[in-house]
């Protein structure tokens, strides 16, 4: 984590082509540190206690969602952030640890996990609130990651998987049925045109390259252009003649693909794999139900936003704006990162033997 | 399920073993099948596809701009530059987006004085190409470049670049003949593709201009530019190749005679109010070169190389294309009385008459009393070269009548008429030389009403007023021939080709284009049957002609004109005795050929002779 961390900064200034003096290396080097506080604060504190708290930090939260929908500031048409002078908070981010503790609160005092619909029902009503505040902002990519934090939560949670993967098969199958709905009986769904594109044009980046498809386009050819030992740092010229769009937050694989290459790209894979095994190794082994649906809660955030963020440089993916954890600039993020593997380090340390 | 009361780590029971250790084994397989499929993918992009998008990025990144080759100039044979390229200003603007243009295009169109639409337009041409510059307008003036230096910064994307620009110092001078330049048009460029031409380029688009476009244009340079996403360039350059500039074309056209010539044919104009045009085409005797070529009322070319504004367009089009009508070389008109020539040649050759017959004029003819002749009490006895001083009707009839059609028409084509000179222009018409055949053809047609040659057209076609169509052109080299003795030279406009250095690279040798054999008896006395045209008091130019110390011989002509007045020819040459040049002009419906065409010629043999006579010139002073 700390590799990323540090690999983050010099890539976000190449991505920014070290813009206003640095400005968002420095700020980016900044976060870095303050985030190894936080997460020495985050293996410090005792994941259980979290988990009571979670209730207050649900309100909290949620009041601060609804905040920013009022008082917040718009970037590229979403409203995201409420400005705290050196950086923009975005209670959006802190959402997915929330949501994660107040998750293992509501299944943890379960006695056997949910099973039968109604229950599920009700477990997913419960993260509703943040869920439908994230989507006015609008924020799909992060509801997104709610709604598989959530679910992932339940599979840690005991939930036998054959009922996950149905719902799994019954939330796609909805979802696509909506989209079909739309777009041919023209059904009104509280999403912009541009998001609906995006979904859709994962099935044909090819046919509008210079519409929804010339970022997937444009990122892919970075990548790929960055061949086995890529073009060096700030050598990019796919990054640096700005053909990838938002090339330091959302597209940050992208510079990577092409600055680093094949052969360094696939280290920051396994970094990544890494991370995600850990908090694995953590879960299975947690000597609590609490600690278990923690770092599993911590793991599906970490997986979906890596696979869905760095599957969408490569054009697997649609386009949502998940940020690759570690890497991709933004100071909530980091610092809610570093929390969650601090909690998960917590939840490691107070781990049981198991007998297999 | 029943939810419980409170937290206590005791009750918190973590999941069995055994479950655990399938979700532990099912994630970490999940996991890394996932990152499989990740890495596989970069694999897949950047090894296996890696050269592709390599290639991809780099294109995206470069882009080739032109530097236009410096155009040729065009010459007279004295070296005097007939049209050459001058230092502009031309506006040019980088599209980045739709908002970026909303904003700055209105502001820059009313620097300009432009329509909106027509910048639209513009944009439009370029869609899917705007890594390129748009130009938006040429030439502009000090103040439009100061206003829009001035407000740069509301200007986001223009810029001016110095262009050479297309230069005709004579303005109307020779128009129509030398042509003018523009932008390509898309016509031509889906013909001229293979040859290098793109978008915006600057083509001939007539005359000499055309025709030596190949010679003229030279080789455009061009050089690697980074550009950004915007296609905005970045600065970075790569490497380039210099452009070769066009060669210079020399014409064989003397400068001070063309002036005259133009002077005289405008003055002519101006003098008739009935005449639509005219031309003159002055060719050497020797060598068919066009010393001067005229066409009025022609145009100023200079206004249409910056590209005419709708307006403008619209009133040039107001005048119809005539103006562009390069009516030397393809304006049609019937020879009239010039044709007399042919007449009196094919009559001698072919044994009709002798110098010395006579053929008295009652003012009719005997044999069809309606066909009169110009004077109504008719010349009385006249000879060949009587009958051509006097432009004797009654006479030609008589010949046309014993020669038949076929026969003078066979004189006339060996003489160039019907068919194209040669010279080196686009589009040269062919003209009509009438006869029995051509007769049958134009019935079978429905253009004429009987199949046959009527009995008064074989009289009536001996002075060049039965269908018989020629160009100026066509009879300024009919008469080359003739003073030639009957070597009729191709002629021709373009003398070398030269380098920017001054270097030439190609010079046009003459060609002769035919030869009418006949004896040299034939020559001398047809020449001097036109020697007294302007010699002999009698003669039908005589009052033009009899105060010009060096003798010349001519013909005049009045082509009668069914949709409106007659047109005026004089066709002529000298010296009479060493001929150098010989020349046709024409004023489109401008009257009587002695009274309109012949002060003409005047002009020109004196600007001509101007040279050897300078104590005439100073005692006229």
């Amino acid at each position: 984590m700390l590799v990323l961390n540090i690999l983050s900064i010099p890539l976000i200034d190449s991505a920014t082509h070290g813009s206003g003096d640095h400005f968002y290396a420095k700020r980016q080097a900044v976060m870095v540190a303050v985030s190894l506080v936080v997460l020495v604060l985050g293996m410090a504190a005792d994941h259980r206690d979290l988990v009571e708290m979670s209730p207050w930090l649900y309100g909290i939260n949620g009041a601060l969602l609804a905040l920013v929908l009022f008082v917040g500031k718009t970037v590229g048409g979403s409203t995201r952030w409420i400005p705290l002078g050196f950086f923009d908070f975005q209670p959006s981010e802190t959402a997915k640890v929330v949501t994660i503790l107040f998750c293992a609160r509501l299944l943890s005092r379960w006695e056997e996990p949910p099973k039968s619909l109604l229950n599920l029902a009700f477990y997913y009503a419960w993260t509703f609130v943040p869920i439908a505040l994230v989507i006015a902002q609008p924020d799909l990519g992060t509801s997104m990651v709610l709604v598989v934090m959530c679910t992932g939560s339940l599979y840690f949670g005991g939930t036998p998987g054959r009922r996950i993967a149905k719902l799994i098969v019954v939330g796609v199958v909805g979802i696509a049925l909506v989209l079909c709905l739309h777009s041919y009986a023209g059904l009104p769904l509280p999403l912009h045109d541009y998001q609906i594109n995006r979904l859709l044009t994962l099935f044909n980046p090819n046919a509008d390259p210079l519409g929804t498809g010339y970022q997937v386009l444009q990122s892919k050819i970075a990548i790929g252009s960055g061949s086995l030992w890529g073009k060096g740092l700030g050598q990019g010229t796919q990054n640096r003649l700005d053909f990838i769009p938002e090339q330091h937050t959302d597209f940050i694989f992208s510079v990577v693909g092409e600055e680093l290459g094949f052969i360094k790209g696939l280290g920051v894979l396994a970094l990544y794999l890494c991370i995600c095994y850990r908090c694995l190794l953590a879960a299975v082994t947690s000597s609590d139900r609490v600690g278990t649906l923690v770092a599993g809660g911590v793991l599906t955030m970490f997986l979906f936003q890596v696979v869905v963020n760095i599957g969408m440089t490569m054009g697997i993916m649609p386009v949502t704006g998940v940020p690759l954890p570690f890497l991709s600039h933004g100071g909530t993020a980091l610092l809610v990162n570093s929390f969650a593997v601090g909690m998960v380090l917590n939840v490691g340390w107070r781990k049981h033997k198991i007998l297999f | 399920m029943r939810r419980q009361s409170g937290i206590t780590p005791e009750t918190h029971e973590s999941l069995s073993p055994s479950m655990l250790k399938s979700r532990r084994d099912a994630v970490t397989l999940g996991l890394v099948l996932i990152f499989v499929v990740l890495a596989s993918r970069m694999f897949y992009l950047q090894i296996v596809k890696g050269e592709a998008y390599s290639l991809m990025s780099q294109q995206n990144r470069t882009r080739i701009t032109s530097i236009r080759a410096p155009r040729g100039d065009i010459l007279d044979a004295n070296g005097n530059t007939l049209v050459t390229s001058r230092p502009s200003f031309s506006v040019y603007y980088w599209y980045t987006d739709e908002e970026e243009a909303e904003k700055t295009l209105p502001h820059l169109a009313s620097i300009l004085g432009l329509e909106m639409a027509e910048v639209e337009k513009r944009l439009l041409q370029y869609k899917g190409r705007y890594f390129e510059p748009i130009p938006i307008a040429k030439d502009i003036s000090p103040e439009q470049y100061t206003a829009i230096v001035e407000d740069a910064p509301l200007l986001r994307g223009v810029f001016i670049e110095p262009e050479p620009i297309r230069f005709y110092p004579g303005g109307y001078l020779m128009s129509p003949i030398l042509g003018y330049v523009g932008e390509i048009s898309e016509r031509e460029l889906a013909e001229a593709e293979d040859q290098g031409y793109t978008i915006g380029d600057i083509i001939g688009k007539q005359g000499l201009e055309s025709y030596y476009e190949d010679v003229l244009r030279g080789v455009d340079g061009g050089y690697q530019v980074e550009v950004d996403y915007l296609m905005r360039p970045t600065g970075n350059k790569g490497p380039g190749i210099d452009p070769k500039s066009g060669s210079d074309v020399r014409l064989n056209i003397d400068l001070r005679v063309q002036q005259a010539a133009e002077e005289a044919v405008r003055r002519a104009m101006e003098e008739h109010p009935t005449s639509k045009g005219g031309a003159v085409v002055v060719l050497d005797v020797k060598t068919g070169g066009v010393l001067a070529i005229v066409s009025a009322p022609g145009f100023d070319p200079n206004k249409l190389v910056t590209g005419l504004s709708q307006a403008e367009l619209n009133s040039f089009l107001a005048t119809g294309q005539w103006m562009f009508s390069d009516l030397a070389t393809t304006g049609l008109y019937p020879p009239g009385s010039t044709f007399k020539i042919v007449t009196s040649i094919a009559a001698l050759c072919e044994g009709k008459t002798t110098p010395h017959e006579e053929f008295f004029d009652p003012g009719y003819h005997p044999a069809v009393p309606s066909l009169i002749c110009h004077r109504s009490w008719g010349h009385g006895s006249v000879n060949l070269a009587e009958a051509i001083r006097d432009s004797c009707n009654v006479y030609f009839y008589e010949m046309g009548r014993r020669l038949g059609m076929d026969t003078y028409a066979e004189y006339a084509r060996e003489l160039g008429l019907g068919s194209k000179t040669g010279i080196d222009l686009y589009g040269e018409n062919y003209g009509t030389v009438p006869d029995s055949a051509w007769k049958a053809k134009a019935y079978a047609e429905g253009r004429v009403y009987e199949p046959e040659v009527l009995y008064s057209e074989h009289m009536m076609g001996a002075m060049g007023q039965v269908f018989h169509l020629n160009t100026p052109l066509q009879m300024a080299s009919l008469t080359q021939a003739v003073a030639n003795d009957g070597v009729r030279m191709k002629p021709f406009l373009a003398k070398e080709i030269l380098t920017k250095d001054g270097e030439v690279v190609r010079s046009f040798a003459p060609e002769v284009a035919g030869v009418l054999n006949a004896e040299q008896w034939v020559f001398d006395e047809v020449k001097k049957g036109m020697a007294m045209v302007t010699g002999d008091p009698n003669g039908t130019a005589y009052w033009a002609f009899h105060d010009l110390p060096i003798k010349v011989a001519g013909k005049t002509g009045t082509a009668e004109n069914p949709l409106g007045e007659n047109h005026a020819w004089f066709v002529g040459f000298g010296p009479v005795d060493n001929p150098e040049i010989a020349l046709a002009v024409v004023i489109d419906q401008g009257g009587g050929g002695s009274s309109v065409a012949a002060p003409v010629a005047r002009a020109i043999f004196d600007a001509y002779f101007e040279p050897r006579l300078p104590t005439d010139l100073e005692a006229g002073e």
